[in-house]
């Protein structure tokens, strides 16, 4: 027992510390060659200049960012899986992303609506909306509400939604470049304004997530199990439920639709912390915002001049991941 | 059955509709003659190297509104447009659909994307003219659409792009005088002495300055730099004796993009032309990207539109450099 204890310990050490790693590389890395000397004198408290503005406004600005947003899908996506019970489980499958980024769309199309607070609201509601939707298909006969229904009602109505998406984005040729960006996900210069409106929801999300990892093991034992455990499974889904809506809902308000982060790290995270959601949800924040950093920029410096999109290469480098993890069959039970 | 009344009504419909635009039309003494007068036979050879034969001069002849427009100014009224027609809050079309009289052209589509094939159909069209960008495709005519429209009456090609606005007015002129239109007369020289002392103004604004500009469509995750060599206002601007700065590595293409931290390395800019089609809405979104905030164009508040898509006329483009000579000369050299 107690090797394997400083095990899972050494394992969350070892993800901060590559966490701070990838954090460095994105401060120093990019389009245009600074040296690291000049970035830490950039970070300094009254620099100003170019140097100042890359380092400064553009590159610290999508790092936290991608911190944040990639801590937020993390955590949804393990508790997704966990409440489903089901190892496809992702918030992006679920429909949620798909919901919030609907919402906002339309907001933006239809009624003008540009500013970060009432988008962020908007993202909420579709989020939530699209997860009572995802549920009542899943749930819609006698039976209750199975993962392989949820996964299939989700991806579903995801399909609708994004091809909606996309009609929208296409339709209005002023709005086409502000559109686009709910059709793939960035943290390009999406600014603090927005991610201050998100974050409260973000760390309330965080908090309601921590607090029902031993419920979720419980529920992992399956409904009848649990309530013998004395557990109340249903208020339990429903807290678990508004912490994934309201998790993913700021993080796409932040950084739009980003697929795959949700899906794949969980599944990391169990091969390494086994199925304990107390260990599996924050390692889960700690790898994703690591995950997302790191694919903003690969992003950066892949291309030959322009950069690729962090939501583009979420699902360049989370799809073979996944694949392979499915294809190995040891795809740990959620 | 149904559906055939269903067609009946509408044919009964849209006539009486086009009625009611002829009544509302009016006389204007200001606009261009109409061009029944004109017979035949129609030939062309189009950018996508079709042959358009007609054996009678098409008088109803549908095209893309910057198309539509370019036409309008150089004599010829078309009679249906589609493209960009929506018109805004304050009822205003874009500059892209120039002077383009909406009372007397029916519209079949106001943005891209959109094409009412019925109501086209219903039109019972000759012509259809738009812009070609790849030398495949009609560029506002949507893809899926495009078999049924084009059975409807035969598709002409004009070029997208060209080497210099000239060209590309020439272009347009040509094509209205093929249609019918009086190419020679009074409105259309005095409109080409405006342009061209639009462009001597520009020219001399330059001199005078030594300005450097750039254009360029800025977006919120990349910057988008226009290679002047590639833009038929570029190369005309650059004939006039205007510095107009080129990408580093052009690689062919209108629009070379760039990352966000590039930004510093177009400080030499002292204006900065931006595409009016998109800045507008994006420009408090930018306001906060560092790299375009400290750009010493934008402090100094030398940004100015670019006209993107407008409709290639002498009229059109005699305004556009007009105004730009305007600004060059308010303009003050940053660096």
């Amino acid at each position: 027992m107690r090797p394997r204890t400083i095990g899972r310990l050494g394992v969350f050490v070892v993800t901060v510390a590559l966490l701070g790693v990838v954090v460095v590389l994105s401060l120093m890395v990019g389009r245009q060659a600074i040296s690291p000397g000049e970035v830490i004198r950039a970070l300094l408290p009254g620099a100003t200049g170019d140097n100042a503005d890359i380092v400064r406004g553009l590159r610290l600005e999508r790092t936290v960012i991608g911190l944040v947003a990639g801590l937020a899908l993390g955590a949804a996506g393990a508790l997704m899986q966990a409440l489903t019970r089901n190892p496809l489980a992702d918030p992006g499958l679920l429909g949620v992303n798909a919901g919030a980024a609907a919402a906002v769309v339309t907001g933006f199309a239809f009624f003008g609506v540009a500013d970060g607070f009432a988008q962020t609201g908007l993202g909420l509601a579709g989020a939530a909306v699209a997860s009572v939707v995802v549920y009542l298909l899943g749930s819609g006969s006698r039976e209750a509400a199975t993962p392989a229904r949820l996964a299939l009602a989700g991806t579903a109505l995801t399909a609708v939604l994004f091809s909606y998406i996309n009609a929208v984005a296409m339709k209005d040729q002023a709005s086409f470049d502000e559109m686009r960006f709910w059709v793939v996900g960035s943290v390009v210069n999406r600014g603090y304004d927005r991610l201050l409106i998100a974050l409260p929801l973000i760390v309330v999300g965080v908090l309601l997530a921590l607090a029902m990892t031993p419920a979720l093991n419980a529920l992992s034992l399956g409904d009848d199990s649990a309530h013998a455990l004395g557990l109340g499974v249903g208020r339990a889904r429903i807290a678990v439920a508004v912490a994934i809506t309201l998790l993913c809902g700021a993080a796409t308000a932040v950084a739009g639709p980003i697929v795959f982060v949700g899906l794949t790290v969980p599944h990391v995270a169990r091969r390494l912390v086994g199925a304990d959601q107390r260990k599996v949800v924050p390692l889960s924040m700690l790898l994703a915002a690591g995950f997302l950093v790191f694919c903003d920029t690969l992003g950066r410096v892949v291309s030959g001049g322009a950069e690729i999109q962090a939501g583009i290469v979420t699902a360049v480098l989370g799809a073979p991941v996944f694949i392979a993890l499915v294809r190995r069959r040891t795809l740990v039970a959620a | 059955m149904n559906s055939r009344l269903t067609r009946l009504a509408g044919a009964a419909l849209a006539v009486t509709v086009s009625l009611a635009l002829t009544a509302c039309g009016g006389d204007d003494s200001a606009e261009p003659a109409a061009s029944a007068t004109a017979s035949g036979p129609f030939e062309y050879k189009d950018a996508l190297g079709k042959d358009i034969k007609l054996d009678q001069t098409p008088t109803t002849v549908v095209a893309q509104s910057s198309v539509a427009a370019a036409l309008w100014d150089a004599g010829f009224q078309v009679k249906g447009a589609y493209g960009e027609l929506k018109p805004d809050a304050a009822g205003k079309l874009s500059y892209q659909a120039g002077s383009l009289d909406l009372s007397k052209v029916t519209v079949v589509g106001s943005t891209y994307g959109e094409f009412d094939t019925e109501k086209y159909a219903l039109m019972n069209p000759q012509l259809l003219v738009d812009y070609t960008f790849d030398n495949k495709a009609l560029w506002y005519v949507p893809a899926a659409q495009s078999e049924k429209i084009l059975s409807l009456a035969p598709g002409l090609a004009v070029p997208g792009n060209y080497k210099t606005t000239d060209e590309a007015i020439s272009t347009m002129v040509d094509l209205a005088g093929k249609l019918g239109a009086d190419t020679k007369g009074a409105a259309l020289t005095t409109a080409k002495t405006d342009y061209e002392s639009a462009l001597t103004a520009v020219g001399e604004a330059a001199k005078t300055s030594g300005l450097k500009v750039a254009i360029m469509s800025p977006g919120t995750d990349s910057l988008y730099v226009a290679d002047p060599a590639q833009l038929p206002e570029g190369n005309t601007l650059k004939n006039a004796g205007l510095d107009v700065i080129s990408p580093p590595n052009p690689k062919n293409e209108v629009f070379a993009q760039f990352s966000w931290e590039k930004a510093v390395d177009f400080k030499d800019a002292d204006v900065i032309l931006v595409d009016a089609r998109t800045y507008d809405a994006s420009k408090a979104d930018l306001a906060k990207v560092p790299t375009w905030a400290n750009l010493p164009a934008v402090k100094a508040g030398q940004v100015y539109p670019w006209y993107a898509a407008a409709p290639y006329s002498y009229q059109s483009y005699a305004k556009i450099y007009n105004e730009l000579a305007g600004e060059l000369k308010s303009a003050k050299k940053l660096s």
